[in-house]
């Protein structure tokens, strides 16, 4: 009886699975890698808002400050979405809660729908959360605004947005970065809305500003895990 | 004659069923072996051209109508490429973990902060008595009840009973309330 024996050639399969299994299980792993990255899946963000609102009309030509819509940010973790009664104060025409008649900028703008339907009916408007950081990280705006880390460190400039978009990872990494030198991003706590501060100075000039106002302001930033994953 | 010449089993009349006068499945599936057994036409088609005559094609409908339904006018079959086509894009846009929405107040309450726990005196009636309670709600979502350590009535030990003086009446409760609403709340009893 012959035995059947594979072929010399069958050889060079042998290799060829080697390595392609290792290059596929390679490519899949870099796949998973870069697809749940930070710097991949949040930079660039950018949902699509229920009212297109320009943050570089109102906060770049119009010049409202940060805080005029954003009110808590400097009394509370949250930087609160604000009230429709807040885009009411002057998109509102009579929509308002005593019927006066007060903001008259567009108040029939079919772009308004929303806010004139949230103003009318008392529903809330679902805006869509761009910085959105996972459920197990404390984050709180007061204690980085009142210390003069400004918006932009963070949020970039909004006031050039048409939309916003998120333009930092707000991985860890990126948190732990500031939190081991934060003197980049250290001001004068009454600075922290004007949004394009020392845009053109030298990373030494900004850094030995920043280093001036930490120490005036006793910046002392906390690493451990439970200053965030408390 | 062959071997389907069997006797089948009569099913109810057809009338029983609400369908006219079509013949019940068995009746009708009990004539194929005349079918067959004519001359000019071959036998293995038999089924085939019992089911494709106007008799057949009622009692298929009529038995079959759920089938038919689905299958045949194709509509749910593009539905459905249409929601594996969704998904499928879906799939593809959504490298990202689910976003959240944010829903502010229309009119928000004055001096409600957002993320700051709001504190309220308010009561529980227990055995006919009112038990003061100061109530901690966050975000508008009560969280906590505590009963006030200075009103005499109750301990903050086990909120909204009382642990030392029970009192026997709303009287006597108003009183004891009346009695220590003054004192600091850091005073211990």
């Amino acid at each position: 009886m012959q035995v059947f024996q594979f072929p010399n050639w069958v050889n060079r399969f042998v290799w060829l699975l080697i390595f392609g299994g290792l290059g596929v299980g390679g490519y899949l792993a870099t796949c998973l890698f870069v697809g749940i990255h930070p710097d991949i899946v949040n930079v660039g963000h950018q949902p699509r808002q229920p009212v297109p609102f320009s943050h570089r009309i109102h906060a770049g030509q119009l010049k409202l400050d940060c805080r005029y819509c954003h009110n808590t940010v400097e009394k509370a973790g949250h930087a609160a979405i604000p009230a429709t009664a807040t885009c009411g104060n002057c998109h509102g025409g009579n929509r308002t809660k005593e019927g006066a008649t007060l903001g008259i900028v567009k108040a029939d703008s079919p772009l308004l729908k929303p806010v004139h339907v949230s103003l009318e009916t008392r529903d809330p408007i679902r805006w869509e959360k761009v910085h959105d950081l996972p459920d197990f990280v404390y984050f709180n705006h007061s204690a980085h605004i009142n210390r003069g880390v400004s918006c932009v460190s963070c949020h970039g400039r909004i006031d050039q947005m048409e939309v916003v978009t998120q333009v930092k990872s707000l991985s860890m990494k990126w948190c732990l970065d500031c939190h081991r030198n934060p003197e980049a991003n250290i001001r004068d706590p009454q600075l922290v809305t004007q949004l394009d501060f020392m845009d053109g100075a030298s990373e030494e000039d900004r850094e030995a500003y920043g280093k001036e106002w930490a120490a005036k302001l006793g910046i002392d930033t906390n690493i451990n895990c439970s200053t965030c994953h408390r | 004659m062959n071997q389907f010449a069997q006797p089948i089993p009569k099913e109810p009349a057809a009338s029983a069923r609400g369908s006219g006068n079509l013949p019940t499945m068995n009746q009708f599936v009990s004539r194929l072996p005349d079918t067959v057994g004519s001359s000019d036409q071959p036998g293995y088609d038999a089924l085939e051209r019992m089911a494709s005559s106007p008799e057949g094609q009622r009692l298929i409908e009529s038995e079959f109508q759920a089938a038919l339904t689905d299958a045949g006018d194709g509509f749910s079959r593009r539905r459905w490429l249409q929601l594996m086509g969704a998904s499928l894009a879906l799939g593809a846009a959504g490298c990202r973990y689910p976003g959240e929405q944010i829903a502010e107040y229309a009119f928000r309450p004055i001096g409600r902060i957002p993320g700051i726990p709001v504190h309220y005196s308010t009561m529980i009636e227990h055995a006919g008595v009112a038990r003061p309670l100061r109530a901690t709600s966050y975000d508008g979502r009560p969280i906590k009840l505590d009963g006030i350590r200075w009103v005499r009535v109750t301990s903050s030990r086990r909120p909204g009973f009382s642990n030392s003086t029970t009192p026997t009446g709303c009287g006597s409760a108003s009183a004891a309330m009346a009695s220590g609403w003054w004192k600091s709340p850091a005073t211990k009893p």
